[in-house]
């Protein structure tokens, strides 16, 4: 199989919740979630999720300030070609592909941008885990 | 400002010399020395009704009144560009090495925000992209971002619209003050 076609034997199942990390604070601004959380950054090709939101800090150590929840059914609901996928060497981490990357060249935003902000649109906050359950 | 010279002692005195004189602090802030020191009010002007009891402001309203007093002087483009110079303060301020806006990206935004009305431009949300600025808008399902770039770029402004059930509309163009303007009122209309 081709590198560029999406593993559908690891598809996580439409039911799912998965939550997206927020590592910046201007991810989440007066009560509701921003497409900046849904952007890829730098050499990104996928954004890192969790099954639940202690799998979803698996790894991180920088500050965190809550995170996006998305249902999978949601995700594939969008039709932008968006599918979130299990990450084969832990099952309760997971990543959602098919995201266009930011373009260098900035006339060219339109798309990245509204998928960021639809996926912003069908998440909802959660807020940080308390101390003692990271 | 130059210094005000004052001479005053007898004639064929060493004191016809001039002397610079500093003037107090708040003297040296006025644009001219010609506005009367003493500002005439109207002698028939009555705030309060005689035999009224005046109201005595407590220390919190007192503050409050002063501060909303200062806030009141600053246009909301003003208002805007500091939360801009918070946000580039602040990520000079951070660890993460991110690159902050250059100062022509700034300028950029600074010229379009200048002749908005300030009547459209509300309170959008301030953040920073890799050395871009992004203003975001948001009124119940649409959106409007202005972009701006560290680059010799011109910025851009994005709209997007999410009504339940149907796809979102979406659409990004150069941002001009006739642009930004336009979907500016397109988001509060």
């Amino acid at each position: 199989m081709p590198d560029d076609v999406p593993n559908l034997v690891n598809l996580v199942p439409d039911d799912q919740l998965v939550f997206r990390v927020l590592t910046l604070p201007g991810w989440y601004r007066r009560g509701r979630l921003t497409y900046r959380a849904f952007v890829l950054r730098g050499d990104e090709e996928e954004i890192s999720l969790g099954l639940s939101p202690e799998a979803a800090l698996e790894g991180l150590n920088e500050q965190t300030y809550g995170f996006a929840r998305l249902l999978v059914r949601d995700v594939h609901a969008l039709d932008k070609g968006l599918t979130v996928r299990l990450k084969p060497d832990n099952p309760m981490r997971a990543e959602l592909w098919g995201l266009p990357p930011w373009p260098e060249d900035e006339d060219q935003r339109d798309i990245p941008m509204a998928i960021a902000e639809d996926l912003a649109d069908i998440s909802e906050f959660v807020p940080p885990l308390p101390p003692g359950n990271i | 400002m130059s210094p005000l010279i004052i001479g005053t002692a007898s004639q064929g005195s060493d004191m016809w010399n001039p002397v610079p004189v500093s003037l107090p602090i708040s003297l040296q802030n006025c644009p001219t020395l010609e506005m009367e020191a003493i500002v005439q009010y109207p002698l028939d002007v009555q705030t309060t009704p005689a035999g009224a009891e005046l109201p005595v402001p407590t220390n919190d309203s007192f503050f409050r009144d002063l501060q909303g007093a200062s806030k009141s002087q600053k246009s909301t483009k003003d208002l805007i560009l500091d939360a801009i110079d918070v946000a580039v303060d602040g990520a000079a301020a951070s660890s993460e090495g991110s690159p902050k806006p250059s100062n022509a990206a700034i300028a950029a935004i600074a010229k379009l925000l200048a002749v908005v009305p300030d009547s459209v431009l509300g309170e959008p949300d301030v953040d920073l992209y890799y050395g871009e600025i992004h203003l975001e808008w948001v009124r119940d399902t649409r959106r409007v971002v202005l972009m701006g770039f560290s680059k010799d770029k011109q910025p851009l402004v994005h709209n997007y619209e999410k009504a339940k059930g149907k796809p979102s509309k979406h659409g990004t163009e150069k941002a001009t003050a006739i642009s930004l303007e336009k979907w500016l009122r397109w988001l509060n209309a």
